[in-house]
């Protein structure tokens, strides 16, 4: 435990200091499921983004609190390890701005012995200032227990996400990569909570782009 | 008449409501394993990395020890006293599929069906488990009593679900168990 505890810091670590501009900051969620039947659930989710320190060659900057997203979704499973899911997302940031974000996406889960997997395909569209951005994103996702065959109550595991998000702008198209290597533990049959480094990077065409570094504080709740 | 009332035993244990499995398994350390079990162990597949698991479910606790011996999945289950219960050794699905009896059941419980994993489950005293597995070509494979423990992923009625599935080597169903769908939220938003 303390070896993978030591790999993910020393990863968030190596990055951080692997680029000129940056920006890291505090990325806690709440993550609420109710499901309606077997078919059908819904989720909420609110992440905020706090402590955010942006970091140039001759100065930085920082705010106490940066933004929230507040999202919903309604999914339904598709088969037993598929799910499509539609959400809308509002984002509210401290200088006043309004975002709003609609989200469509497809999941499919796989389970290996003890490991679980899970890949997602999401796009989504923001609308902010008039201007509408695409974005095609594609998610792996990895579960492994780390105190036994299955996550119990009380039991922790190791979660990682790797992410590719393609972004169109009229005007400019980003390519951005994100990996979040987690720990979590299951506190009870209703909730989880999660924490570990998260890391992203975008680039545009001419090359330019920033390093982000999180520390992510995931909670889910279902009721 | 027999085949007539083996039909309709396995039929009206599938159209019942299926029991829904319940299973909790977690590593534990070879010093609270019966020396029994151990002993066992070492002369069905010596010298192999064994990783030992208890196991509590709706039909007790066990102590499972699990291990690959060359390209054969093994897992052997015991008593918390240490005797034998079952060994599962993972069997290539095509088994299932040649296997009539069983298909026919499927077939007819099922709209729609996948098979995921067959396990074949032996039962017998100790030293003819091993005498088995370690002559797993004898003709003594016909005299052992064994059973398919075989994971699908059927549909009934409307939607799929996972199933859990344990037949006697004449295709009788003996246990049906629907497996609970893991909560994914985590791996999803």
């Amino acid at each position: 435990m303390r070896r993978l505890f030591f790999l993910i810091f020393a990863c968030g670590t190596a990055f951080i200091h692997a680029q000129q501009e940056k920006r890291i900051g505090l990325l806690p969620s709440f993550n609420l499921r109710y499901s309606i039947n077997e078919e059908w659930k819904t989720n909420m989710k609110i992440e905020s983004r706090f402590l955010q320190i942006d970091m140039k060659q001759d100065s930085s900057d920082f705010q106490f609190y940066n933004l929230t997203d507040i999202s919903f979704f309604i999914g339904k499973k598709i088969r037993i390890d598929n799910n499509f899911a539609a959400g809308y997302l509002f984002r509210t940031t401290n200088d006043g701005r309004i975002i709003h974000r609609f989200i469509q996406q497809f999941t499919t889960l796989q389970s290996w012995r003890s490991i679980k997997s899970a890949q997602r395909i999401r796009l989504d569209q923001t609308i902010s200032a008039g201007t509408v951005t695409y974005r095609l994103r594609y998610r792996y996702g990895l579960e492994i227990p780390l105190n036994g065959e299955s996550i119990d109550i009380g039991e922790s595991y190791f979660l990682a996400h790797f992410e590719a998000i393609f972004s169109y702008e009229k005007s400019e198209q980003i390519i951005e990569g994100r990996l979040s290597p987690l720990i979590g533990w299951k506190l009870n049959n209703r909730g989880k909570f999660e924490i570990g480094p998260e890391i992203r990077v975008n680039r545009n065409r001419q090359k330019e782009g920033l390093t982000s570094n999180w520390l992510v504080i995931n909670y889910y709740f279902t009721i | 008449m027999k085949v007539f009332l083996l039909s309709f035993f396995t039929l009206s244990l599938f159209v019942s409501e299926a029991q829904v499995k319940f299973e909790r398994e977690y590593r534990i350390p070879v010093d609270s394993v019966p020396a029994v079990s151990i002993e066992f162990m070492e002369r069905l597949v010596p010298d192999r990395k064994i990783r030992w698991i208890r196991e509590i479910s709706q039909e007790g606790t066990t102590t499972e020890a699990k291990v690959k011996d060359g390209k054969r999945k093994l897992s052997v289950e015991f008593t918390l006293s240490g005797d034998l219960i079952d060994l599962e050794i993972e069997i290539d699905k095509k088994h299932i599929l040649s296997n009539q009896a069983i298909t026919n059941t499927l077939n007819k419980t099922y709209k729609k069906y996948k098979i995921e994993r067959v396990q074949l489950q032996i039962k017998g005293y100790p030293q003819e488990v091993i005498d088995f597995y370690t002559k797993a070509t004898d003709s003594s494979f016909l005299d052992m009593w064994f059973r398919y423990e075989i994971i699908i992923r059927g549909k009934k009625d409307q939607e799929f679900q996972r199933y859990e599935l344990l037949f006697d080597y004449d295709g009788t169903a003996v246990k049906e168990y629907v497996i609970v769908p893991f909560k994914n939220d985590n791996l999803e938003f």
